[in-house]
């Protein structure tokens, strides 16, 4: 790293400098090593969990992973939630940066109506609230249907994504669309080829919270549909609750089995969203 | 500029009305929706969408039987078997189910009876009979059972919970018996009993005597919080009070009370168990089944669950525990009001037709109840797992089945059954109830506390 | 003048009318019919006996809700501290020059926001486990058996124990929130006071918290609001018990609603949750403001 290059005293042994990396590997450390424990208990016998949880398995054994493909239709419910997740990301992520950036910018009558309008959003409780949401949905004809939860996925992501820009916008200088103005940029083009750049950092954090928030839900997903063809995977791997829940090890592989298509992508793309996340925003 | 945001404010909010207007307006024909907008998923011919589409020949059908679980169910089992039949039968007959695990079924079908928006058939737990029937959710099913040829075979007393103001509204789709005691005999003899104690003093010696061992005298999971009421207090509960007292308080004629001593003293034997060390430590942090577990790898000497942990311990417990598992139910209670050869059992999960129905899909739904439900589904039962069904079936050579369930036959020969609590008390007296044991067994609230918040609960209902 | 820069009215319109409908449909319209069925003594089905304010009036009476509001708010409290405190550390450290791996702890801090609450709650029960679990274990390591116990059944532990795991899960989520708020900011500020000495408190309390202000709001937000409607690790880990202890809001809504078939009263509940998280982060927000108001 160009930091380090720059650094004269290398060689030089801070205690702070040790400490901070030491809390920091502690942490992360304990953050990652669940998913290392349910990876390869997924891969122990029951018996040879009981007897001791977090040894590592005697031998390579897909048993669990193959019991559960068969057993389940999980291909399909995964094609649901990626389609599920895939619409909502792109909706949050375009209301949120158009909303946000309106209601930061903006002086606007009712403004501060606006953002408190979109408060609520974050604030209801959606377990207190399945019987209206599920009324809504019936009395329109709108539950049941492959865009069914595409709808409360995007709208209960919009708070989250409308918080975050309006709150980055405010850190963005008036000048950047003053001198676009000034070249004769219209609105639109200002939106997207000066402003939304800019916005990369947070847009790209709107779309990590949204898409494991919307890859893991369950309650709308029991509740709004009733489809075998329309499950998605969290609600469809509560099968193996009952059955499994004596046997850890399988419960365990279910339970990777459902994050691992996110956990393959988040890992697949951690550079370039970590770099998206922290690059220079106004350097340019 | 200010004049131009006020208009602005005032189109939004018009057009927010309309949409929301159009949004309602646009009826629920829509429910019968060209599938094939889902160009890549496969249409199953059953399995679809589970709600009222109105056809004549579609059964639309809610449950929690699922296909998955086929192998270890009894009563899965038979369902699907039955069901295979009856589409055998009648081809022209679309079913469309919706399957799901129980508690998701448990809230999605409350979710639904809230806005009577309820598939053709639907399982309905007991305690749920009073709301449905008064909600107009039920169609009642006397005739039908009337007229059903094998309806002297149903067991006496099946009915009670399904029963509302003289009328039925559900067939049986179980015969569940609540309490039972599983006991390892080889464990037992080791300290000394031939068989489980039928006194409580007896039983608390060998706890004693268990605990200096080492092994666990009961396996027991908590976590859920029903099973301490209706594994254990249905059964214990009736030992104190008596059939009089439970029917009064089903009854909710006010005539009993929990606060009533007998049942009070009830509640305190509860705590006892707990402060006695008769159970794992852990056993409010553990799940029903993490419990049977324990027992099942022959860490525990005893268990206290309903029966159908007979096809668990069957399917999960090494053969030495699985030889060795003796049947019984809980001590009884010296002078307590209640006989001794008594534990709770009866049918908890019910089926039900909706009441939305014209009368010919009435007529059709009636017809695939009794296929479904009727005698044939409790022989299934009976002839391929030996269990006791709803309906008296023909004797069948019990030998055939495993060690434990002659077992558990052989001791219900001897047993009659009281009402299950949670299947028959009210569901708001039973959450306070149910909570309540937990901190009782946890020892931060004690047995005439619990007696009086159980009974305000109660109190609340009959002022209603 | 600004104004010049502003979009036309009917731009205005066109950009934020679907977003602002589809929110108004999915979210609003839930919440009045929910303040509507709170209205009624209801228990499912068609019968509804109109009861005007009444369940409202028994929520301020009703024990077992304000305990689970007190629940609610300790875990706000804890989380607050716990979760963006943390976070706030975590990325001062990771913006400073002395860390390595920069990219292997970002990664990593956020890993388990990516897990479900059902995953976590198994994770956890599991390190509590009496038996197999990693707290009796190291006791038993160190020869404290005597200190051994089913953790969640501890009445007077229970809580916090439920909040460990949430504080935890989150930490990286805030870090990601407050990572990129700082990329908002020009990085010469931050070589600057460096260069110009300061460092570490210094450079946190001067340069860095002024400067994130707005992100914190935020994080403050929404962690008061994702801990007022706490929900599914409880679920999972204790469903409330030992009795009633870690019972949270949300919780005792569901309850009601689906235990004990109260759906109006249920209702009425779900609206005094949202009513109290308002005034709760509407009231924070507020002192924050003035508070750096002031300062400034």
């Amino acid at each position: 790293m160009k930091e380090n290059k720059k650094r004269d005293a290398r060689h030089k042994i801070h205690i702070g400098a040790l400490v901070e990396n030491l809390i920091l590997m502690v942490f992360s450390v304990t953050c990652i090593f669940p998913a290392i424990w349910l990876f390869y208990s997924s891969m122990k016998t029951k018996s040879e969990f009981n007897t001791n949880p977090i040894s590592l398995p005697s031998r390579f054994n897909l048993e669990n992973y193959i019991d559960i493909l068969v057993k389940s239709n999980i291909v399909r419910w995964m094609g649901n939630t990626i389609r599920n997740t895939f619409f909502s990301l792109i909706l949050v992520v375009a209301i949120g940066f158009i909303a946000g950036y309106f209601i930061s910018r903006f002086r606007f009558k009712g403004r501060k109506l606006m953002y408190g309008y979109f408060m609520i959003g974050m604030l209801v409780p959606i377990h207190a609230l399945m019987i209206p949401m599920y009324v809504l949905f019936t009395k329109t004809g709108m539950s049941d249907s492959w865009y069914t939860l595409i709808l409360p996925y995007t709208a209960f992501g919009i708070p989250i994504a409308v918080f975050l820009v309006e709150s980055y916008v405010q850190n963005i200088p008036k000048e950047l669309e003053e001198a676009a103005a000034i070249d004769g940029s219209s609105f639109g083009r200002t939106l997207f080829t000066i402003i939304l750049p800019v916005c990369i950092p947070i847009l790209v954090t709107v779309g990590i919270i949204q898409f494991f928030s919307t890859w893991n839900e369950f309650t709308f997903a029991l509740i709004l549909l009733s489809k075998e063809s329309l499950k998605t995977v969290p609600v469809g791997i509560t099968i193996f609750k009952g059955q499994y829940s004596t046997d850890y090890p399988k419960m365990m592989t279910a339970m990777l089995l459902a994050i691992l298509p996110a956990m393959v992508v988040y890992f697949a793309f951690s550079k370039q969203i970590i770099k998206g996340m922290v690059a220079g925003a106004v350097k340019g | 500029m200010r004049k131009r945001m006020k208009v602005t404010a005032v189109l939004l909010s018009a057009a927010m009305l309309t949409g929301l207007l159009a949004a309602c307006g646009s009826q629920s024909d829509s429910k019968i929706e060209d599938k094939s907008e889902e160009g890549t998923q496969e249409i199953q011919a059953a399995g679809e969408n589970a709600k009222d589409t109105g056809d004549d020949k579609v059964i639309t059908m809610m449950h929690f039987n699922l296909e998955e679980r086929r192998d270890e169910e009894a009563d899965y089992d038979a369902f699907y078997t039955r069901l295979e039949e009856y589409q055998k039968n009648h081809p022209d007959v679309t079913v469309n189910q919706s399957v799901m695990e129980v508690s998701d079924y448990q809230t999605k079908i409350q979710a639904q009876a809230a806005v009577e928006d309820l598939p053709d058939v639907f399982y309905v737990k007991g305690s749920w009979f009073n709301n449905f029937v008064s909600g107009d959710l039920l169609s009642p099913l006397d005739e039908v059972i009337d007229g059903y040829e094998k309806k002297d075979t149903y067991r006496e007393g099946i009915f009670q919970a399904a029963t509302v103001n003289d009328k039925v509204y559900g067939l049986p789709t179980q015969f569940s018996v609540t309490s039972l005691v599983f006991y390892n005999e080889k464990l037992w003899k080791e300290i000394g009993y031939d068989t489980f104690p039928d006194n409580w003093d007896d039983f608390y010696a060998a706890v004693e005597k268990f605990n200096e061992k080492g092994i666990t005298p009961v396996a027991f999971g908590n976590k859920d919080k029903w099973p301490a009421e209706s594994c254990i207090l249905s059964a214990l509960g009736d030992r104190y009070t008596g059939q009089d007292w439970t029917a009064s308080i089903i009854a909710k004629d006010g005539g009993a009370k929990f606060t009533d001593p007998e049942f009070v003293s009830a509640l305190q034997h509860m705590q006892d168990l707990a402060s006695k060390e008769v159970f794992n430590k852990d056993f409010s942090t553990i799940s029903s089944l993490q419990g049977i577990e324990y027992y099942s790898q022959g860490k525990a000497a005893t268990t206290i669950t309903g029966y159908w942990d007979i096809t668990n311990i069957l399917s999960n417990a090494t053969d030495e525990v699985k030889e060795n598992t003796r049947v019984g139910i809980l001590p009884s209670v010296e002078g307590g009001k209640g006989e001794a050869a008594m534990t709770s059992g009866g049918c908890g999960w019910y089926v039900g037709m909706s009441n939305n129905l014209s009368d010919e899909k009435k007529a059709l739904v009636e017809e695939f109840l009794l296929e479904i439900y009727g005698y044939e589904y409790s022989e299934y039962v009976t002839e391929n797992y030996g269990l006791v069904t709803a309906c008296q079936t023909a004797e069948v050579d019990i030998s055939q089945f495993p060690t434990l369930t002659q077992e558990y036959l052989r001791c219900l020969n001897n047993v009659n059954l009281t009402p299950i609590y949670d299947i028959l008390m009210d569901g708001a007296v039973i959450e306070v109830m149910n909570s309540g044991l937990q901190e009782l067994m946890n020892e931060t609230k004690d047995a005439q506390t619990l007696a009086e918040e159980i009974q305000a609960a109660q109190e609340e209902l009959l002022g209603k | 003048m600004k104004s010049s820069l502003k979009p036309r009215p009917i731009i205005f319109i066109s950009y934020l009318i679907l977003p602002f409908l589809l929110y108004t449909f999915v979210v609003f319209v839930p919440v009045i019919l929910a303040a509507y069925y709170g209205c009624f003594e209801w228990a499912g089905g068609p019968k509804m006996k109109f009861i005007g304010l009444g369940n409202y009036a028994q929520l301020f009476q009703d024990k077992e809700f304000i305990r689970a509001l007190k629940n609610n708010i300790y875990l706000v409290v804890v989380c607050v501290f716990g979760q963006i405190g943390f976070a706030f550390l975590f990325a001062m450290m990771l913006g400073g020059r002395r860390i390595r791996m920069k990219g292997f702890h970002r990664t990593m801090s956020f890993f388990p926001s990516v897990l479900s609450a059902v995953v976590v709650g198994f994770i956890w029960t599991m390190i509590y486990d009496y038996n197999y679990g990693l707290f009796n274990s190291i006791l038993r390591g160190i020869g404290m058996e005597d200190k051994v116990q089913p953790w969640l059944a501890n009445e007077k532990l229970a809580l916090p124990l439920v909040a460990l795991p949430l504080i935890w899960q989150y930490i990286g989520y805030y870090l990601i929130i407050i990572s990129s708020g700082m990329a908002a900011v020009d990085p010469q500020i931050f070589e600057m006071a460096e260069i110009d000495g300061a460092t570490g408190w210094k450079k946190a309390r001067y340069i860095t918290l002024p400067l994130v202000k707005n992100v914190l709001l935020v994080c403050v937000t929404l962690c008061i609001a994702g801990n007022m409607k706490a929900f599914d690790h409880i679920y999972v880990m204790t469903g409330g018990g030992p009795g009633t202890t870690t019972n949270v809001m949300a919780m005792y809504a569901y309850n009601t609603s689906f235990i004990t078939y109260k759906m109006g009263y249920g209702s009425a509940l779900s609206i005094g949750i949202l009513v109290v998280s308002l005034i709760l982060v509407g009231g924070i927000r507020g002192i924050i403001g003035r508070i750096s108001k002031e300062k400034e």
